[in-house]
């Protein structure tokens, strides 16, 4: 007879599908055969001890009664009842998922994190801290349902081998049941997972990449140590962390994941021969597509600038591991070579900075409301400079014993911070702080200054900011108000910030044109001022300045009479920062010189 | 003597039958109480099968605690012994006892499934609307 569900040909009389499984009901008039097929319990054992006085009928079998692989309905009970049904989440052919609910409570450590299970427990079993008042809770997870056997069977097995490595996330439990007909087996896992891999746009940041790639190194290392060899590595087994931004890398690990591919290799010779450096080779591919987009390896792959910034190292990894048979073939020692290279992409280069630096009153003001900071060490041993700089650039406003005054006490307040928090550790050649959360606390702490000030003079003062942290050849710039930054390239100039100004926005919302703009009667209005509110958050950037590149923070003096082309034209033609910044503030003289121009010039030479 | 012992008593009598219309005896609980399975059926009255903490076994046979009547729409699609219905920590839970034709929680098969107030219960080919009752669970 036929499966109406898969038109597998089965044998006559069969009640269930060879192939699929589904139940087979004979066509109109219901076959003897099936029909009186009694159940199990009673008729099945015409043993006396359980027979009535009148014998029942056998039990007319359902129609639509089906053994097929159809999801369960809300408030199933799986695992011997301990995990409940809270939601259908997808629903597949031989896939389904389920939101679950634990039934047995456990308790979270507030001391160490760790789950507890059951409520008898007084004190941690790790770390020994009191739970006695400490709520029991109902965990939820993801239990995926699935009709495959294999399914999950090679990650119960890791399971059971009590594998355990920051590298590897295995799911919870992995049990199978037959809630009815053949048995199911299911896969418990955390109820929000982590994104996978395959999930993320390509190019990654490649810093970002190398730390995945150490952590998954060193979860292969492990996993090979225990003769588990991965065999198949895709984007679809790696579980990454945490959301992704260029600089937001502290602690970002990815782990192995999805493991049904995986397997316990008998003979650890000749898997260390063939499948571990497969595996080993299969990683460094899934990197270098995160870090290029590119599927194929070519040792001249554009790789993204800052890897292009140390080509030797980062390049040379993917070239090792990729570029030949022989390379780089053990997970530890290639898990090694990239965190050397993230090592030295993270360390700022061998630079030495230039500054150039000039302030003007311009030529309708008598008043210069503007202030500048710069302050920098190099410290050079044995050829060796990584120089920290600090540059700022604010423009008061609020007129005679206001603007001047908001700007002054921003600077100097920054100034302070800076020689306290980051010169100090530079000299003593101590970790710095991190860039953004300094320049952050850094525009907090000028701004509560010029705020207090500010209510106790009873003034309008206020004034823009734009800062940037030098460390070697990185930049973190910080603004807030219409001073800008420039990257002054080679080839060209990039304007970094964004002004924080009426225009802008009308600019942004294509209400006028740029070219609008720049006459605009409400040009000066800007929304966030130093001064104005309790609180504050800058804008945060970050760049790398390659040899010869330069960074230009002004005030609206200068960017409001000179366009970033010229700014950059008589860069170029000049033969320091010095002299530009010079030239730069006698153009916006020239051009009319409205307002205070003020113009730092910070120049990365080799 | 007697007779003041006598009045006594009387007194007594009457202070206590005074007292007993202020004692409010709650009325004795209506038979529905528990929770209970309501068939559902298209014609006649539906009927009520009243179930109980420890648990109660459900089919045809004459030796489950609940015996379901020949009369009730799909009786024939229920296997002998069918299903068991039990209360384990608050939570009602019925569990199909490899039954032929399978147990239903609104609408869809399962094996071992909470029931809440309202929800529909399948057995085999009989309807069921669950009730939890005025009761705890």
């Amino acid at each position: 007879m036929k499966c109406p569900t898969c038109g597998h040909e089965n044998r006559d009389g069969a009640r269930f599908c060879q192939s699929c499984g589904a139940v087979l009901t004979t066509p109109a008039p219901a076959g003897p055969d099936v029909a009186q097929r009694p159940t199990k319990p009673l008729a099945r054992s015409p043993a006396p001890q359980a027979a009535p006085s009148a014998p029942l009928s056998d039990t007319r079998p359902l129609t639509q009664a089906s053994v097929a692989f159809d999801s369960l309905p809300e408030g199933a009970l799986l695992h011997d009842g301990r995990y409940e049904v809270v939601e259908v989440r997808t629903t597949g052919e031989r896939l389904n998922t389920y939101l679950v609910e634990d039934t047995v409570p456990v308790r979270l450590c507030p001391n160490c994190q760790a789950e507890i299970a059951g409520t008898g427990e007084q004190f941690c079993s790790f770390c020994g801290a009191d739970l006695s008042n400490v709520e029991p809770l109902h965990l939820r997870y993801l239990i995926q349902e699935s009709v495959d056997e294999q399914a999950f069977a090679m990650e119960a097995q890791l399971l059971q081998m009590g594998l355990e490595h920051p590298g590897l996330l295995l799911p919870h439990a992995v049990f199978a049941e037959a809630p009815y007909g053949p048995a199911r087996h299911y896969r418990v896992g955390p109820e929000f997972p982590p994104p996978l891999a395959d999930s993320l746009t390509v190019p990654q940041e490649p810093g970002q990449v190398l730390e995945w790639g150490v952590s998954l190194a060193q979860g292969l290392g492990y996993l090979h140590r225990h003769q588990v060899a991965l065999g198949e590595i895709g984007l679809q087994h790696i579980a990454v962390e945490g959301h992704v931004t260029l600089s937001a890398v502290e602690g970002q690990a990815a782990r192995w994941t999805h493991l049904g591919t995986a397997r316990v290799v008998s003979s650890t010779t000749q898997a260390a021969a063939s499948d571990f450096p497969h595996d080993v080779r299969g990683l460094a591919a899934a990197l270098f597509y995160l870090a290029t987009g590119q599927a194929q390896f070519t040792p001249q792959a554009a790789l993204p600038e800052a890897v292009a910034r140390h080509p030797e190292r980062s390049r040379g990894v993917f070239a090792e591991a990729l570029g030949s048979p022989q390379g780089l073939t053990d997970a530890a020692a290639f898990g090694a070579a990239l965190e050397a290279a993230l090592q030295e992409l993270r360390r700022p280069a061998s630079v030495t900075l230039v500054v150039g630096r000039r302030t003007d009153v311009g030529q309708e003001r008598s008043l210069n409301e503007d202030s500048l900071l710069t302050l920098d060490v190099a410290a050079v041993c044995r050829s060796a400079s990584t120089p920290v700089g600090l540059f700022a650039v604010a423009d008061g406003m609020g007129g005679h014993e206001a603007g001047d005054v908001a700007s002054q006490l921003t600077v100097r307040t920054i100034a302070q911070h800076a020689v306290s928090q980051v010169l100090m550790p530079a000299a003593a050649g101590e970790p710095l702080p991190d860039a953004r959360e300094w320049l952050s606390a850094a525009t907090r702490a000028a701004n509560q200054a010029v705020y207090d000030r500010r209510k106790a003079a009873g003034t309008d003062m206020g004034t823009t900011l734009v800062m940037a942290l030098v460390v070697g050849d990185v930049a973190t710039v910080a603004n807030v108000g219409d001073s800008r930054a420039y990257l002054l390239r080679a080839r060209d100039v990039a304007q970094i910030t964004t002004d924080h100004s009426l225009v802008e926005r009308l600019v942004a919302t294509g209400q006028i044109t740029p070219e609008e703009a720049i006459r605009h009667p409400q040009k000066n209005v800007i929304y966030r001022v130093i001064g104005d509110k309790p609180r504050l958050e800058p804008d945060l950037f970050e760049l790398y300045l390659a040899p010869g590149e330069a960074l230009l923070l002004c005030s609206d003096g200068l960017s409001g009479m000179v366009s970033g082309d010229q700014i950059w034209h008589t860069w170029r033609t000049s033969t320091s920062p010095q002299e530009a910044c010079d030239r730069l503030v006698e153009l916006a003289n020239q051009a009319g010189g409205e307002d205070n121009v003020t113009v730092v010039i910070v120049q990365v030479v080799r | 003597m007697l007779l003041v012992l006598f009045v006594g008593i009387a007194l007594i009598l009457w202070a206590l039958r005074k007292k007993r219309p202020r004692v409010v005896t709650p009325p004795p609980p209506p038979a529905s109480a528990g929770p209970y399975l309501e068939s559902v059926s298209p014609a006649g009255s539906p009927r009520r099968l009243y179930l109980k903490p420890e648990g109660v076994t459900i089919g045809r046979g004459p030796e489950n605690d609940l015996v379901v009547p020949q009369d009730l729409p799909g009786w024939d699609t229920l296997s002998h012994q069918h299903a068991r219905i039990y209360e384990q920590a608050g939570r009602w839970i019925v569990e199909d006892l490899h039954s032929m034709n399978g147990i239903y929680v609104n609408g869809r098969r399962t094996g071992r499934n909470l029931l809440r107030d309202g929800w529909r219960l399948g057995i085999g080919g009989a309807e069921f609307v669950f009730h939890a009752g005025t009761g705890e669970a």
